[in-house]
């Protein structure tokens, strides 16, 4: 069975090292990225794409917000589903500004995290 | 009392009639005819005889006005007499008693203590010395036989020139003039040093009559107008006519003194009364000045409006804006005030919001409205409250305006509300971790992952977990020092510190992170001690070496330090992507980063708390560096603080 491949872009190490663990003890395989443009090149580059890609919408460098503008307007990546995490509270906001499937408040919840990852992966 | 007898009505009299006949009580005027005795007033007594002589009845006059000529001139007199017939043994009638008694004493006195009562009685309390002068000649005019003529001089303050307040009877060239005491006439400055009255014979040339009688007369006495009760000084002149028709006796030269005596406390009172309204006046002007300077002195801009929404009282501030805007449209040389907004050209929407807010207050209502207004230094936001004036009788008469700059104020609440925005997003990102970490230990216990749980693994989870908490705590303490830093409560601890020293232990605490990505540091650095605070220069050191290794692109680090006369230069150098030179000065700011601020994590506090120790420390720093060509971060250090308040 392949495992499913999830691409992980978060920009604080230490939330990524520990979802990285989560996913992984879920039996996905987990690419990450530390901001927006690393995970276009590591799209880019990939032999295979990911089912989802988490993303954080605060990195330096290239933003989330700036990424989704990228990936919708590549057509080899566009349909891939995106699920937003962020510690801003303007869900509405920034729920309307990126084509996301759903919304993980910070700070997360393994649960939740579980759920939306097994609901959203295709 | 005399008598006439026979046809020839022979005057016999007694000594006391002498001073009736006066001077014609010679050796011949013994039983001379009456008629030569009384030759003036012939034409008046002798219907008298006749009417006694004829109906036998005793007639007599009261008080009667006389003019004779007793003592060589003609003289005002009065007298009381009677005349009854004498009848010889047949009952005929054969002369004619008379009894005159001299009432001119009582006459004159009388008339002129009348004088004296209306002066007391009206010409005290008057507001003005002009009307107190004025008031006085209308009474003195009452009595022209007393006082032909006469003109008031009142001299002013330090005693150097006269002014006519009153007159008549006489006109003098300079009336209603003030006339330097250089130019008094010598009568006038022997009165004001001798403080006493002066006599002068001959009218001067310049003076001419303007009644009746007063043609033929020729001399003037001039009073002194003396204030008792202030060293007795002189403060004025009082010049009257002496009556033709009567000796200037003791009676008279008694009564023109009471007479001076009298004006004098009238134009007191009069003075005191002009100088009590004149320091309420003063005192009313003083407190407007005073009010008007308190209300220059304020930034707000405060106005009143007319109904017509015209300037009536704009301050200092509010004038500055109004000019402003008139300078703008090349109008600076007009006025502002009692115009309006319409006239000034206000912009349309704003004057709409504006003039309704004045009528509104019109009907009585405050009311409040946002206002945006150039000013010299850039377009500024305001707050204007209008408000109501009332009168006595509870009518709006006015509107008041003030106009509140806010713009600061507005600054300060969005700037503390992104702080607050920022720093709930950043204080989530540990919490975030150590949730994350928390639940999935309790999934593991749950689902029996006893291995997970060894003591080792045990130790490194309490050791991630105070990693956690120890960055919560720095996130808490930077939020702590920049409110400490903008409130000025910074306290500096000095103590002697090895700057390579410093740097070193710093380096190992980082070794780990430093490791982990990768990064190698270079040091050029000498063993330079200076009097800092030891922790907030860590503070200092420990952020630009964070800052490099997270812009820095993982390549290497350079650390310098070199002394420059009485400073420490200490650099901390990377190759990563730089700062744009219109973003050096911005990146020191409060909440700003390198890049903009939604991008970078982190609360953006660092160079602004940076900054702000060093320049605690007299110091301050500056960045070398442009777009993707890396930056250096150059801060100068006095070797011994100098301790500057922030």
């Amino acid at each position: 069975m392949i495992n499913k491949k999830i691409l992980l872009v978060e920009d604080d190490q230490d939330i990524r090292e520990t979802l990285i663990e989560l996913l992984e003890g879920e039996g996905y395989e987990v690419v990450f990225a530390e901001n927006g443009q690393v995970g276009l090149d590591k799209l880019s580059q990939a032999a295979l794409l990911p089912n989802l890609i988490l993303l954080d919408l605060m990195m330096p460098i290239k933003d989330g917000f700036q990424f989704c503008a990228e990936k919708d307007a590549d057509p080899k990546i566009a349909h891939l589903p995106v699920v937003v995490m962020s510690a801003d509270g303007h869900i509405r906001e920034n729920q309307q500004r990126v084509n996301a499937r759903a919304y993980l408040k910070k700070p997360l919840d393994i649960y939740e995290i579980i759920d939306i990852v097994e609901k959203y992966c295709v | 009392m005399s008598v006439m007898w026979g046809e020839e009505h022979f005057h016999f009299y007694n000594d006391a009639a002498k001073t009736i006949i006066g001077g014609r009580d010679d050796d011949n005027a013994f039983g001379a005819p009456i008629r030569v005795h009384y030759e003036e007033v012939w034409e008046l007594i002798s219907p008298m005889f006749t009417s006694v002589l004829n109906s036998g009845l005793a007639t007599w006059v009261e008080d009667q006005y006389v003019l004779i000529s007793r003592n060589g001139f003609p003289e005002e007199a009065y007298m009381t007499w009677s005349y009854s017939p004498i009848r010889d043994a047949s009952g005929e009638i054969c002369g004619i008693n008379c009894v005159i008694i001299e009432t001119t004493s009582k006459v004159i006195g009388e008339r002129r203590l009348l004088m004296l009562q209306e002066l007391s009685k009206k010409a005290n309390g008057k507001l003005s010395i002009q009307s107190a002068c004025y008031e006085c000649i209308e009474i003195l005019k009452l009595n022209d036989s007393d006082i032909p003529f006469a003109a008031i001089r009142i001299l002013d303050k330090q005693k150097t020139s006269a002014k006519v307040m009153g007159i008549f009877g006489i006109k003098v060239p300079d009336r209603g003039l003030r006339e330097s005491s250089e130019n008094f006439h010598p009568a006038l400055i022997e009165c004001m040093n001798s403080k006493r009255p002066v006599f002068v014979n001959k009218l001067p040339e310049d003076v001419e009559a303007d009644g009746k009688n007063v043609e033929k007369i020729q001399s003037v006495y001039v009073l002194p107008l003396i204030d008792v009760n202030n060293k007795k000084s002189v403060i004025g002149f009082l010049s009257v006519g002496l009556n033709p028709k009567r000796p200037f006796d003791k009676e008279y030269e008694k009564f023109l003194d009471l007479l001076a005596d009298h004006i004098a406390i009238s134009i007191i009172s009069a003075s005191a009364h002009e100088d009590a309204l004149e320091n309420a006046a003063a005192q009313g002007r003083g407190e407007i000045h005073k009010l008007s300077q308190l209300l220059d002195a304020s930034p707000d801009h405060v106005f009143i409006f007319d109904k017509e929404g015209r300037y009536r009282y704009h301050n200092k501030a509010t004038a500055g804006a109004l000019q402003a805007n008139l300078e703008a449209q090349g109008r600076g040389h007009e006025p502002t005030l009692n115009r309006n907004g319409a006239e000034m050209n206000f912009e349309e929407s704003f004057l709409k919001r504006f003039m309704k807010a004045k009528d509104e207050a019109f009907e009585g209502r405050i009311s409040m409205i946002p206002v945006a207004f150039p000013s010299p230094i850039g377009v500024r936001d305001f707050e204007c409250i209008l408000s109501p004036m009332h009168d006595d009788n509870g009518q709006v008469v006015a509107v008041a305006g003030v106009t509140r700059d806010v713009t600061d104020l507005k600054q300060s609440i969005k700037v503390r509300d992104e702080f607050l925005s920022i720093a709930s997003h950043e204080l989530k990102t540990p919490l975030t971790t150590l949730m994350l970490t928390a639940q999935m230990r309790s999934r593991r216990l749950k689902k029996g992952i006893k291995d997970y749980f060894s003591e080792e693994k045990l130790e490194k989870m309490f050791k991630d977990d105070d990693n956690q908490f120890k960055r919560l705590n720095r996130l808490i303490d930077d939020m702590l020092d920049t409110s400490r830093i903008n409130a000025g409560r910074i306290d500096l601890e000095i103590e002697e510190v090895d700057i390579s020293q410093m740097i070193t232990e710093i380096l190992d605490r980082m070794s780990l992170h430093l490791d982990t990505i990768g990064i190698d540091v270079i040091l050029n650095v000498s063993s330079i001690k200076g009097m800092w605070d030891r922790y907030r220069i860590e503070q200092v050191i420990t952020n630009l070496i964070t800052n490099a290794i997270k812009y820095g692109n993982k390549k290497p680090i350079t650390i310098g330090t070199h002394i420059e006369g009485e400073n420490m230069i200490l650099s901390v150098a990377d190759q990563g992507i730089g700062i744009k030179k219109e973003d050096h000065k911005r990146i020191f700011q409060q909440f700003e980063r390198a890049i903009s601020s939604s991008t970078v994590s982190g609360l953006g506090l660092g160079l602004f708390i940076v900054d702000k120790i060093l320049k605690i420390h007299g110091g301050s720093i500056h960045v070398e560096s442009a777009d993707k060509k890396g930056s250096k971060f150059i801060v100068t250090l006095p070797l011994k603080t100098k301790l500057i308040n922030s």
